[in-house]
């Protein structure tokens, strides 16, 4: 392991490198607080912008962008009480709250300490397992990974927000949508209509980019301006009741965190909602939450950036995204003609550990550029949107036509940003349509040949040990939510 | 827009049934996995408008959509906005094949932010002007991308 940390490190610290990582969490951060862009729209938009650059800097930088967007997402959170990514929406609560009681800096502060703290730690984990379980995961066959991907799915819908049937019919939505075109396996060609432009598929750049950042900028014209709270340096101090307060919920934030994170499919979201929850059930000013409390702010922010690096390890071990975001990175990696899987890890060492390494020197530009600077890149809150949606636009639509140099392309993003706006305006999950459009021809591959093995018989997902165990859990993960929303009912009724 | 999405997931499925499900061996065909998905999302999307149907309207969704924004926009006139975003978008689009692609857009940021916006002409044209600029150094000379230049290609 130490060999590759130094290999790690010899990758990350070259100047190109070091100058990519701190433009891409400079630019995350921005990213993360504009209203309308996000980590996962920020990647997508600004994929076209590293094709020129070597895979490992492009990755570098993409994953620097993030990360940064967690950081700026949280400026949102706690001085508009509108957080720029999902993750952040329970950071919204108490931190919104302590930006109104005058404490938004020291909110701001504690999230950039907590995040720092558990990006390292998650760090320290994430380089420990990712490699063993990348190397357990190389004796995974087609039927394994056909049950990984149906509990990544599962585990999206389950928990990407909304109800069951919605998450259950975006994430088909989004598998459907991939099916266009040629597929791998087999002759035909699929909804083409004879357009040869849909051949190949719909690019799953182009929906990220309708989806997330046209989809954003409709449906931000459509809900009108907030004004943000001023957070002023001086009231960035925070006090040495407030740090002792926040050491145990970030502890224990980043380990929910991380163990959330590293399921396929999870993402960060979770991981800070249930932070949130366990830290007010423990915590003693528990019952105080929602009133600007610390410890609530300390935790999810936490458990965000914890689970973002852990979201990593199936990720790169298996190539099954565990989130939105790193469902593009996913989709990065192949632009960049490289597979994530089991065997990055043996094939790519330089990429995959300076990447890794590179996330550590990235949380150490956050924690500088964040502690001092969070007024102001606050200021940016207060860049009228009237000036900024018309940029979104050139840039989205450039960066999609700069991929494929067609202009079909940019049709196609209009089309799903108008998909993308609908889907928000009717509050529908976005998270399981991307996980499906993603990970649609990886699911279609891994179930022709588990069909293939089986002689058309997909009970043989149940004859091995490994993809047995998985589809149990798969099915536990539908049945327990439904059961404990009954048994509550019940209880209720009574 | 549950119902809209039923029809076109039927649709969608009747046509992926037609690629085949099932191939002479009993393992699936290329219209196997269309079908299923096309199936879930248009039974998924009846239960979801069923649900809908039934469901009262959310009073506080009311009383968002009746809110003024910093600006003093009611929601008539940001959805007059969004329209006319929508249309210019779609013109702009049109224009890139006859007028080049960073005009189209120059043309389009102008219109959004003086017309739409109600920005001031000055920095209508500062942002409009950097921003091409910006763009231009990125993708057409750093990227090398061959951005359309319309009748202004020769």
């Amino acid at each position: 392991m130490f060999d590759n940390l130094i290999l790690g490190f010899q990758t990350a610290l070259t100047v190109e490198n070091l100058l990519w990582c701190f433009i891409g969490v400079l630019l995350g951060t921005i990213i993360g607080l504009l209203p309308g862009l996000g980590s996962t729209t920020g990647v997508a938009i600004l994929i076209p912008l590293t094709l020129a650059l070597e895979p490992v800097t492009a990755l570098i930088m993409l994953a620097g962008i993030y990360y940064g967007a967690q950081y700026g997402g949280t400026i949102t959170s706690v001085l508009l009480s509108t957080p720029g990514e999902a993750p952040s929406v329970i950071t919204a609560i108490d931190g919104y709250q302590m930006a109104q009681n005058g404490r938004a800096g020291a909110a701001l502060a504690i999230a950039a300490i907590g995040s720092f703290i558990a990006a390292i730690i998650s760090l320290g984990l994430l380089m420990a397992f990712a490699p063993p379980f990348a190397k357990w995961a190389l004796n995974f066959s087609p039927v394994e990974n056909f049950a990984i991907m149906i509990f990544g799915l599962v585990i999206v819908i389950t928990f990407g927000g909304g109800s069951f049937s919605r998450g259950l019919m975006m994430a088909a939505l989004g598998v459907l949508i991939s099916t266009v075109g040629v597929s791998v396996g087999f002759i035909d060609a699929r909804y083409t209509f004879g357009n040869v432009n849909l051949l190949s598929g719909i690019p799953f750049v182009e929906v990220m980019i309708g989806v997330f950042a046209l989809g954003e900028v409709f449906h931000q014209i459509r809900s009108g301006a907030v004004a943000p709270i001023r957070a002023r340096f001086k009231d960035l101090m925070i006090t040495g009741n407030e740090l002792k307060r926040s050491i145990l919920p970030i502890l224990r934030g980043t380990g929910i965190g991380f163990t959330l994170g590293t399921l396929p499919g999870a993402g960060s979201t979770l991981a800070s909602f249930m932070a949130y929850g366990i830290e007010r059930k423990v915590s003693k000013n528990g019952p105080k939450f929602g009133t600007g409390q610390i410890e609530g702010v300390a935790s999810p922010e936490s458990a965000n950036n914890a689970a973002a690096n852990a979201n990593f390890i199936p990720t790169l071990a298996l190539g099954i995204p565990g989130g939105a975001t790193t469902a593009v990175l996913l989709g990065a990696f192949t632009i960049y003609g490289l597979q994530p899987g089991p065997l990055l890890f043996e094939n790519q060492p330089a990429l995959v550990w300076g990447l890794l390494v590179s996330f550590f020197i990235g949380n150490v530009f956050l924690l500088i550029l964040n502690l001092p600077m969070a007024p102001v890149f606050a200021q940016m809150l207060r860049v009228p949107y009237g000036y900024l949606y018309p940029l979104i636009l050139l840039t989205s639509i450039i960066g999609a036509y700069s991929i494929s140099n067609n202009t079909f392309s940019i049709w196609l993003v209009f089309v799903f940003g108008l998909f993308g706006y609908l889907l928000k305006e009717y509050d529908f999950p976005l998270a399981p349509f991307v996980l499906g459009v993603v990970l649609g021809p990886l699911f279609e591959k891994a179930m022709s040949q588990t069909s293939a093995i089986g002689q058309g018989n997909f009970m043989i997902l149940f004859d091995r040990p490994i993809s047995f165990t998985i589809i149990v859990m798969t099915a536990l993960m539908i049945v327990v939510p439904f059961a404990v929303r009954m048994i509550r009912s019940r209880s209720k009724k009574s | 827009m549950s119902l809209a999405v039923a029809a076109m997931a039927i649709a969608a499925g009747i046509i992926g049934s037609s690629y085949g499900v099932y191939d002479d061996g009993g393992r699936i065909a290329g219209g196997f996995l269309p079908t299923v998905t096309a199936a879930i999302v248009a039974i998924t999307a009846l239960i979801d408008a069923r649900a809908r149907f039934f469901s009262p309207e959310n009073p506080e969704s009311e009383k968002k959509k009746a809110a003024v924004d910093i600006f003093g926009r009611n929601q008539k006139t940001r959805n007059r906005q969004l329209v006319a975003v929508l249309i210019l978008t779609v013109v702009a689009l049109f224009l890139v094949n006859v007028i080049g692609f960073l005009f189209a857009f120059a043309l389009l940021i102008a219109t959004i932010s003086y017309f739409v916006e109600k920005k001031k002409f000055i920095p209508t044209a500062l942002i409009t002007g950097a921003t091409i600029l910006v763009a231009y150094l990125v993708f057409d000379q750093f990227l090398q991308v061959p951005l359309p230049l319309g009748i202004f290609g020769g």
